[in-house]
């Protein structure tokens, strides 16, 4: 019976079996397309950022370069803060918990994403607002 | 009957009450919890046993593991990655939402200007402390991007990549805490 303290079923008062979890929880997995889809877009955005960081560096900014990295950044960052939620908050042990931290961070993805839209169009851009800070 | 604290604390205050509470702990000292298993005259129902189960997670201690494992370059390096990471993902996530929240009235010459006016080593220090996370991130991200190739999954070659790392992450912020 391996019911754990956050996981308190709402339907029944009787609370679900622990075979009636396992069986629910199988049908609401995600398929291995999923998986495998998962992993190759985050070692895409990983291998992208390697050029973008690198010719920011060597040649300065160019706004290309800020709108790609106002993009891949914040999906890189999406996918890493993805696998912190999935280790340290498990939708098994803790279901509305991980749910709420995924919204979180959906919600802060889509925001930051226009927030650096906005920062490229309005002000100097991401590298250029960097390079002159850095070198104030 | 579920040894909840609310239980213990009260007999550990009223002595009397434990032999009222508990009607098996003939010979057994206080402080030592005391689960036994139940006979079949006092069997409970799956959900009650359950219950007692749950009750006995919520106060087990858990078994050291971060403290007592061998400290090593492989497991250090990777916790350094996620931190670093971490921290940098978080600083622009919530620097894009301020900037957002701030109705995009920050400037950037009002930064430069703030950050120009600082002391010498406070702009060093500072700029060694952005540059060490992000260096290393990004090198210890090249040293992943070759493991996915396949390529210097061996001990030996894994011990050397990371000494590659740590060497270049310090030589690539110091370079770029004196641009």
């Amino acid at each position: 019976m391996a019911t754990t303290e956050e996981n308190k079923p709402e339907e029944k008062p009787q609370g679900e079996s622990y075979e009636e979890r396992e069986k629910r929880m199988k049908r609401e997995e995600r398929g291995y397309a999923f998986g495998a889809n998962h992993w190759n877009l985050e070692r895409a955005s990983a291998v992208a950022l390697v050029p973008l960081i690198s010719t920011q560096f060597v040649y300065g900014a160019h706004p290309v370069v800020d709108g790609l990295l106002g993009v891949v950044l914040p999906y890189h960052i999406y996918m890493g803060f993805d696998s912190c939620i999935t280790d340290y908050i498990p939708k098994r042990v803790y279901p509305r918990g991980y749910k709420a931290a995924m919204w979180a961070l959906k919600i802060s993805f889509g925001l930051t994403l226009w927030g650096c839209y906005e920062f490229n169009t309005n002000d100097v851009g991401m590298t250029e607002a960097i390079q002159r800070i850095w070198t104030a | 009957m579920l040894a909840t604290r609310s239980i213990l604390k009260t007999v550990a205050q009223n002595p009397n009450a434990r032999a009222l509470a508990f009607k098996n702990v003939a010979g057994v000292p206080m402080g030592v919890r005391h689960f036994n298993a139940t006979s079949s005259t006092k069997a409970q129902s799956p959900a009650a046993e359950t219950e007692i189960l749950r009750q006995q997670r919520k106060v087990r201690p858990v078994s050291p593991h971060i403290a007592i494992y061998q400290p090593q370059i492989t497991w250090y390096l990777s916790a350094l990655h996620r931190i670093t990471g971490a921290a940098l993902g978080g600083a622009l996530y919530l620097g894009s939402i301020g900037y957002l929240a701030s109705g995009m009235a920050v400037d950037t010459a009002s930064i430069v200007s703030a950050a120009a006016a600082a002391p010498v080593a406070v702009k060093v220090l500072a700029k060694t402390t952005l540059a060490f996370p992000f260096v290393f991130h990004s090198l210890n991200g090249v040293r992943h991007l070759v493991w996915d190739a396949k390529k210097c999954l061996d001990i030996k070659s894994v011990y050397t990549t990371a000494y590659v790392v740590l060497g270049g992450s310090v030589a690539g912020s110091l370079y770029l805490a004196s641009l």
